[in-house]
């Protein structure tokens, strides 16, 4: 993903209602009560190889209404195996924060390209991988049935429902 | 013992890359009397999306949760993530009166309703629930001779409050099952570190960094093989390994099974039908111990 961490001016500004914007997302709720000990980011496998990774400092920029966190690739960074989530004395359901926190980021335009393809493919198939038919092929002579198929009348319905074409038909906001 | 029917969920990662899990669990599951039915028109999980929007994300897998009422049989998943979008999507809807009637409200337009009258169940709960001894039975070639290091992965027991584990903090589901096909299993160092699939697709060398923890840290307890009972920790441990033995300099040479090709040699099934040749580091020594015993 290329780099969005320069970010327009405008977002650069301190917003105070970023803060209920993330309470009012679903799973962003739990995000207040975080105290800062820092127990998600000494538990949570992605940053000990990385430095641009950190859950809590994430929550506080977040909290001091710095929006530019939600625009910046770190968010992505987190893989959701909810290791932080576990063990947070507060109760704070980090891994639910930081998807709150990526919604919001989608919904304002910053959308990876490889959650982009994703949907793509969701609709055109009914699966996140465009499956090769040589490959659909290949079950037979290994002996396996053939793949259900998705109804993809159903997926496209879903797709209006759910007004996916927003995500997928705007390019990627380039930040700067 | 009593046939058990349920309702095949198979999810994307391995129809498209990991067909060598479906080979051997379909093949497993049929000597154990579990009849596996495929799921028609199923679509993706849902959890993919999830970081784009958790709504869509409900709604994919409260679909395939319908498809399965319809048939009247509980789930049975083969993937983590699948069995974690699955599981948690079904305790919300069932504890969320609110949110069911919102869902439903959606899933009229596509002639579903979700009822709330099944259960989702991963391969290896699936097993546990049968019971050590049951399995013990159809055991006839103990693998005695193997030191396993059993990789679990996240989202079977995590999070814990939706996931119906015991002991989040030390699950022991697949050691005692390795146990059962009569090899040693060992724990290790951050066992239950995630594997990083999903930071593939934003930086591909973190999942690499987190493999090479897990080969020093199995092989440092003695583990011959390491088995796992997700396909994306398979492809991070088995697909990734050469990469990482690449970037690191080091050789680590440590075949990753999959949990039911490992039972399947347990029970006397031939390796060929388990599809043990599709492994990207190949059991080599593994088969050759094995055609002694």
């Amino acid at each position: 993903m290329e780099t969005q961490r320069t970010v327009k001016e405008m977002y650069r500004r301190v917003d105070p209602n970023f803060k209920h914007k993330v309470l009012q997302t679903s799973g962003g709720n739990t995000f207040k009560f975080c105290y800062q000990c820092g127990t998600c980011t000494a538990t949570c496998p992605v940053a000990r190889f990385t430095d641009v990774f950190r859950p809590n400092k994430i929550i506080h920029l977040a909290k001091l209404g710095i929006r530019n966190v939600v625009y910046s690739d770190s968010v992505w960074l987190c893989v959701n195996c909810y290791s932080c989530t576990e063990r947070c004395p507060q109760g704070v359901k980090v891994a639910d924060v930081m998807r709150a926190l990526k919604n919001i980021a989608v919904e304002e335009g910053y959308i990876p390209d490889f959650s982009r393809k994703f949907l793509e493919n969701i609709i055109k198939t009914g699966t996140v991988y465009n499956i090769p038919k040589s490959r659909l092929a290949r079950r037979e002579t290994l002996g396996l049935p053939p793949l259900p198929k998705t109804k993809l009348e159903d997926m496209k319905k879903l797709a209006e429902l759910m007004e996916l074409s927003k995500y997928i038909g705007t390019e990627a906001k380039k930040s700067g | 013992m009593a046939d058990k029917e349920y309702a095949l969920y198979l999810g994307c990662i391995i129809p498209y890359r990991e067909m060598s899990y479906e080979i051997s669990a379909r093949r497993v599951v049929k000597d154990l009397g579990i009849v596996l039915h495929d799921m028609p028109d199923a679509n993706c999980c849902g959890l993919p999306v999830d970081p784009v929007n958790h709504e869509t994300m409900i709604v994919l897998a409260a679909r395939n949760l319908c498809i399965a009422e319809e048939m009247g049989l509980d789930i049975f998943t083969l993937c983590n993530g699948c069995t974690g979008a699955l599981m948690k999507v079904n305790k919300m809807l069932k504890g969320d009166r609110d949110l069911k009637a919102h869902v439903n409200a959606q899933l009229k337009s596509l002639d579903k309703e979700f009822k709330g009258t099944i259960k989702v169940r991963h391969m290896a709960q699936v097993l546990s629930d049968m019971g050590s001894e049951a399995l013990k039975k159809f055991i006839t070639k103990p693998l005695t001779f193997l030191t396993v290091a059993g990789y679990t992965g996240c989202h079977i027991f995590r999070p814990s409050e939706f996931m119906e584990v015991k002991n989040p903090e030390n699950p022991s589901i697949l050691n005692d099952l390795i146990e059962v096909t009569g090899a040693k299993s060992v724990k290790y160092i951050d066992e239950l570190q995630c594997c990083g699939f999903v930071e593939g697709a934003i930086d591909s060398q973190i999942p690499l960094y987190l493999a090479r923890e897990k080969f020093r840290n199995a092989k440092n307890v003695g583990a011959d093989i390491m088995v796992t009972i997700c396909p994306s920790c398979h492809q991070v441990l088995d697909a990734n390994q050469t990469r990482a033995e690449r970037m690191f300099s080091e050789t680590y040479n440590l075949p990753v099974l999959h949990y039911p090709q490992l039972l399947g040699l347990a029970m006397g099934i031939p390796p060929e039908e388990l599809a043990l040749k599709d492994l990207r580091v190949k059991p080599t020594t593994l088969l050759e111990s094995f055609g002694k015993t």
